[in-house]
């Protein structure tokens, strides 16, 4: 017994496969994809986008974009189907379509997905990383209930589970349900796609035939959404960081795109002049850069010339810290000023030092006593190992 | 309540709670938001011979046949083999062999992505495998079926592949 696969370039679809048995009941099966579908319409109505992998990076129409894809629907897939049976070699006739033997459609697996391509790229992986660790019990009954819409009974035939799958330095989570699954993963590490696979149309209350593909795709779609609105967000999910790899690295920022120099956390005189610029907060009036260069001296300790409090009054300025009011010779701090003054002071005065000075008073005795314990144990592991101190 | 409108007070307590969510941290932050259908895997199926009575009468008043053995169903699994390899040829498309365990998608890349460079919409490749089973799959069902509403017609399979 033979089966023949059918590998097609089609006009509407692009690649698709057509698979044919040789024996009875001639069972079929048809793979397109609906992503490389939209593409063509795209193109075929001029919007503008860029690739992403099989997907879309970026349009000049989201809108326009998104319409074209909410179009593809049973009908659309039938009538391809159906011009390839009329060029394809088949067990049945004519004579056998025109006694009503003939082919119909009905769904074995749909990928429905959503991508949302993310303005951060490189804080994208981070993220990402961070709100699978913060969600492995998306797959307890209770969450999978709310994910899919699906009252969970005490009889629901069901392996709950969340499987998270690394591949390389890609990873994905997925979520079980019955014999579909919602997958969650970064695409070419940009975009975030939610995607729910359907096994079985009838995990999401469907039935089977193709003419209810609109239906399933509406609730697969709302699955979708469900699961960025039940997952949560813990404190390393941030995407919001350019502000801080803008302050702590080189940067080209500034109305004139010139390069700027990094304002290194732990810097002695970047810690002294976020240190001056907290006590300032209070000021409403700003300050001026005779006043700062006396809280940044007096903060660091040695000489700090005029020189190199323009030079920082220039980085602040073109890193977006401070602004200078018109016509006078008074800054202001920003918002992300605000936030650089204190959270770099805070953070190296409340948690840094302290606990780089855990190992003695005033740090508490049970802490003294955990880092003696640690050093001890390491000391032992040098020991048995036989390696000598350095 | 249904399980929509528990999903929603779920949601809600979870935001009263002071819980961010992934949509709250991602709004802002997401260039393109696009939902589209993926992976789009049919089944075809010819409704009409799913029962055993269906397939007796396909045999019996469509094709004629007084007896509804699955025999009959060899020379139409042949006569669709000839007519693919006639079709290939006709069309000097490539035929290629699957072995087992082996990727199709893989296989077949270099065709679709020569088809993809020249633009031009048809059959790139057949790819055929025989099956492993020595047992059609329908055999299972229907036909067995059909084979049974006449008795002494035995456990012949059809040939077919």
């Amino acid at each position: 017994m033979s089966c023949y696969y059918f590998y097609l370039w089609d006009a509407d679809f692009g690649p698709a496969f057509i698979k044919i048995c040789s024996y009875f009941p001639w069972p079929v099966k048809v793979w397109v994809n609906g992503h490389e579908w939209a593409k063509r319409q795209a193109t075929k109505q001029g919007i503008g986008f860029t690739e992403l992998a099989n997907g879309f990076a970026a349009t000049d129409d989201p809108a326009r974009l998104q319409a074209v894809c909410d179009r593809l629907g049973p009908g659309t897939i039938g009538v391809f189907f159906q011009r390839w049976l009329a060029r394809l070699p088949l067990p049945l006739g004519s004579a056998d379509r025109a006694a009503g033997y003939w082919w119909e459609l009905s769904m074995r697996q749909v990928e429905v997905s959503r991508t949302l391509v993310l303005d951060t790229p490189a804080r994208a992986r981070a993220f990402f990383e961070a709100l699978v660790a913060d969600n492995l019990g998306l797959g307890r009954p209770d969450e999978v209930s709310l994910i899919f819409d699906r009252r969970i009974r005490s009889d629901t035939q069901s392996g709950f589970a969340t499987r998270v799958v690394t591949r390389g330095v890609d990873v994905t989570i997925n979520v079980f349900y019955r014999h579909s699954r919602i997958k969650q993963y970064l695409k070419e590490g940009r975009a975030l796609r939610v995607e729910t696979v359907i096994n079985s149309p009838d995990d999401l209350g469907c039935q089977r035939r193709l003419v209810h593909l609109d239906q399933l795709q509406a609730r697969a779609r709302a699955a979708n959404r469900r699961l960025l609105d039940t997952e949560r967000a813990g404190q390393g999910c941030v995407l919001a960081s350019p502000a801080f790899a803008r302050v702590a690295q080189p940067s080209t920022d500034g109305e004139a795109g010139y390069p700027t120099g990094a304002l290194r956390f732990g810097d002695p005189r970047v810690m002294a002049l976020a240190g001056a610029l907290s006590l300032l907060l209070t000021r409403v009036v700003g300050f001026t850069h005779r006043s700062l260069r006396a809280q940044v001296a007096a903060l660091l300790g040695t000489p700090y010339s005029a020189t190199q409090m323009s030079y920082d009054l220039t980085r602040l300025r073109r890193k977006g810290l401070i602004r200078r009011l018109p016509g006078r010779n008074t800054y202001v701090l920003t918002d992300d000023g605000v936030r650089f003054a204190l959270f770099y002071t805070r953070v190296h005065d409340r948690l840094l030092v302290p606990l780089l000075a855990a190992d003695r008073p005033p740090a508490p005795p049970s802490l003294r006593d955990a880092l003696h314990i640690i050093d001890q144990s390491v000391r032992d592991y040098i020991r048995q190992a036989r390696l000598t101190a350095a | 309540m249904t399980a929509g409108k528990r999903a929603q007070t779920a949601i809600a307590a979870a935001n009263a709670a002071g819980t961010v969510t992934a949509a709250q941290v991602l709004d802002g932050h997401v260039t393109l938001d696009l939902e589209c259908l993926d992976r789009i895997y049919l089944n075809g199926y010819v409704p009409n011979l799913q029962v055993g009575g269906q397939v007796v009468t396909f045999l019996t008043q469509h094709l004629g046949n007084p007896i509804p053995s699955p025999a009959l169903f060899a020379p139409i699994g042949d006569r669709f083999r000839q007519a693919v390899a006639r079709f290939a040829d006709q069309h000097a498309i490539p035929v290629v062999r699957f072995a087992k365990e082996q990727r199709k998608a893989e296989v077949m890349r270099p065709y679709l992505e020569a088809a993809a460079a020249a633009g031009r919409p048809g059959v790139v490749a057949v790819g055929w495998r025989r099956s492993s089973s020595g047992c059609s799959p329908a055999m299972t069902g229907a036909a067995q079926t059909a084979s049974r509403t006449r008795p002494g017609m035995g456990s012949r399979r059809s040939s077919g592949g």
